[in-house]
């Protein structure tokens, strides 16, 4: 069988426009893991305050509300845990790729990027879903203390 | 059916006809061009052992059409 041809770069025109769109896919996946990991530290903090603010209590809302509060804590811990990190080898493409056809380097590093953005897409939504859920018990926490100390003050 | 990309007449046409997948077949992700800077994480590992499962299955697909 005759080895099939790289195609030119007439015959792939959009393929510019297509790693541009990935490029800022790439960014902005980054950028939005990034700013769960700020949340997900703003969660931690707050959960630490919670926990040392409420102290030693005999109070069983009180209690409640510390154990919602640490449960928080590690939720967000837990929401840093998937990191977004793996990218393109930039020194082994050079290696290997350097005597190709820019064409077919090109299209096969759009098919490696678009397996990691797939990847990445899973694991922001996994980020962001975790995140919720310490900001849920995070909420609960202090809704409980706020009620236990409105029980206190009527009591 | 694949469309023969080598005949001179109608190549353009050729490669319109081709699936994205097809496309994929052709130039399929380098699994060992994964990396971390945290170096050989588990991250890196299971997309390699992902990118090389989803080269096999295309050379399975559609044998011939890798382009080396």
């Amino acid at each position: 069988m005759q080895p099939i041809r790289t195609p030119s770069e007439e015959q792939v025109p959009s393929l510019g426009v297509i790693e541009s769109v990935l490029e800022r896919e790439d960014d902005s996946y980054r950028d939005r893991a990034n700013g769960i990991d700020s949340k997900a530290g703003m969660i931690l903090g707050a959960a630490g305050v919670i926990v040392a603010l409420v102290g030693t209590t005999t109070s069983v809302t009180a209690l409640l509300g510390q154990a919602l509060a640490i449960a928080a804590g590690a939720a967000a811990a837990w929401v840093i845990v998937p990191r977004i990190e793996a990218a393109v080898a930039s020194r082994d493409l050079r290696d290997r790729y350097l005597d190709a056809a820019a064409v077919h380097t090109r299209l096969m590093v759009l098919n490696l990027r678009i397996l990691l953005q797939t990847r990445n897409e899973a694991r922001l939504l996994t980020k962001t879903r975790r995140l919720r859920s310490a900001s849920v018990l995070l909420l609960g926490s202090a809704v409980i203390i706020l009620v236990s100390g409105i029980l206190r003050t009527v009591g | 059916m694949t469309p023969d990309l080598n005949s001179k007449s109608g190549t353009d046409s050729a490669l319109t006809q081709l699936t994205a997948e097809q496309i994929e077949a052709m130039f399929p992700a380098d699994p060992d061009l994964f990396h971390s800077p945290e170096g050989e994480t588990r991250e890196v590992r299971e997309l390699r052992a992902q990118a090389r499962a989803r080269r096999e299955e295309l050379d399975r697909k559609y044998p011939g059409l890798r382009v080396s």
